[in-house]
């Protein structure tokens, strides 16, 4: 993908030329507006929402990592939106099977080759750790995102986030501690080799 | 709180040496420590665990294409509507344009611009203070004993050279007859100054005689020896007992009021005043709304 001739194509107005490029960048996108969002609905109203934004303020990007270009546009939606639902809190929606039984989100059972107990397992530790990084303030959480689940190295992360490399670093250690405190509530859905030794002495 | 700091730093230099984002010489002393301190290779173990859990979430797929339409992105644009952003840009420029009014404002009447380009106001006020403050004197034709060129001319009636001076109208407004008063014990002051000045009496006398009375002056003369009206000059009229007229600014047209720049200006700062933060409102009503 020449990702340089595509965005001068989609300045010039070549919308299939912006649509190639969200065709590459749509699952990091969503990705991390799911993380971020810690919801399905409202990270898929933000990832199209961003698009959205990325075509209209496309005349502003000055070159370097569009990707991190692209995840500013992303955190920044993302923001916007959490600051929104603090004034108006919103509750999702979840349907409710008719024994009472809250039907788990679809993207916990990606896993086809695992068994039912292991599909459980699996998503009670993902919930686990999505629920640690909810707790995160949202300049924390976004930095371990980017870093931690996206794979970010520190300067594309500081871009994407909007804040200099040494407040990146700084955040991430901060961020790792907190979710280290966390996790010691769930060590049992740890994988063994995920427990730390002081959590396997207990 | 040292400990504490220090447990900060520690955390940030652990952290960055689990992603190789340490300098050379950071991670040379990092190592160097590791070796002799457990409870710093446990803190890193514990965060090593940490990121592997944390990466261990699945790379989750979009659930669909977010690819634009053209009907997606002109809906956007006709979305985006144009009052909320003019609001909040009125209100802003209002907010501004208000700030330089008052600065403005400032600078022309207690400021350093204040005494050389826009002194009117402040000038027309000491005007009229100086005109309350230092009343002209007050001669008076025709009346006995007042005026008159000394000597013993007969000077009656017709009006003085200053001999009598009365500083009046703000010590006597009030008081009608202490004029009356005033002017008669200003009287008998004249006859000692002419007898006391025997040199200078010839001359006068002779300047007396060069000019006789002329018709004016004798009608005049005739009228106050018939007891008729007798005119005031510069503020007292005898008539109603020596009522003083005032010559404040008032009675001038002279009103210290505001000029009419500033009035304006005050009220196009009110205008821009309502305009800041009724803007400012709505704005922030429509956006909670949104």
């Amino acid at each position: 993908m020449d990702e340089p001739a595509l965005i001068q194509d989609a300045l010039e107005g070549d919308l299939n030329a912006f649509n190639t490029l969200v065709l590459h960048y749509q699952d990091i996108a969503y990705n991390v507006a799911y993380r971020i969002m810690g919801e399905p609905g409202a990270a898929d109203d933000a990832a199209q929402e961003s698009f959205i934004s990325a075509y209209q303020k496309l005349h502003q990007y000055r070159g370097g990592s569009f990707k991190a270009w692209l995840l500013r546009i992303v955190t920044n939606n993302c923001y916007d939106e959490l600051r929104r639902r603090q004034r108006q809190p919103v509750l999702p929606l979840k349907p409710d099977l008719p024994d009472g039984e809250i039907l788990e989100d679809p993207y916990w059972l990606e896993d086809e080759d695992a068994t039912p107990e292991e599909h459980s397992e699996q998503a009670e530790l993902h919930a686990a750790i999505q629920k640690c990084i909810n707790e995160l303030e949202i300049k924390f959480r976004t930095v371990l995102v980017l870093v931690d689940v996206e794979g970010l190295d520190y300067q594309t992360a500081a871009e994407a986030a909007g804040a200099p490399i040494g407040t990146v670093k700084s955040r991430l250690a901060r961020a790792r501690e907190r979710v280290q405190d966390c996790l010691q509530g769930f060590w049992e859905l740890l994988p063994e080799n995920f427990r730390h030794r002081d959590e396997k002495m207990i | 709180m040292k400990k504490e700091r220090q447990h900060t730093r520690d955390l940030a230099l652990l952290s960055a040496y689990l992603d190789d984002a340490l300098r050379p010489a950071d991670r040379q002393a990092l190592i160097a420590r590791l070796r002799h301190e457990p409870e710093l290779v446990a803190q890193l173990e514990r965060l090593r665990r940490t990121k592997l859990t944390v990466g261990y979430l699945p790379r989750l797929r979009a659930p669909r294409n977010y690819t634009l339409t053209p009907e997606m992105v002109s809906m956007r644009s006709q979305k985006k509507q144009p009052f909320a952003s003019t609001l909040r840009l009125a209100s802003a420029l209002a907010a501004i344009l208000m700030v330089v009014l008052f600065g403005v404002e400032f600078l022309f009447t207690t400021g350093p611009l204040a005494s050389s380009q826009l002194a009117s106001e402040p000038m027309l006020e000491a005007a009229v203070m100086m005109d309350d403050a230092q009343p002209e004197p007050l001669i008076l034709w025709g009346h006995p004993g007042v005026g008159g060129g000394g000597a013993d001319m007969p000077v009656e009636g017709r009006g003085g050279d200053g001999s009598v001076m009365m500083e009046a109208p703000v010590m006597v407004e009030s008081m009608p007859v202490e004029v009356e008063v005033a002017v008669e014990e200003a009287r008998p002051v004249e006859e000692p100054v002419a007898e006391d000045l025997p040199a200078v009496m010839p001359e006068m006398m002779a300047e007396a005689d060069l000019s006789p009375p002329t018709d004016t002056e004798m009608e005049s003369l005739q009228m106050a020896a018939e007891g008729k009206k007798q005119m005031p000059i510069l503020g007292i009229n005898l008539d109603e007992g020596g009522e003083i007229i005032q010559r404040s600014g008032d009675t001038l047209g002279i009103q210290a009021t505001p000029p009419a720049w500033r009035v304006i200006l005050r009220a196009v700062q009110i205008a821009l005043g309502v305009v800041a933060v009724g803007g400012g409102l709505t704005w922030w009503l429509l956006r909670r709304r949104e």
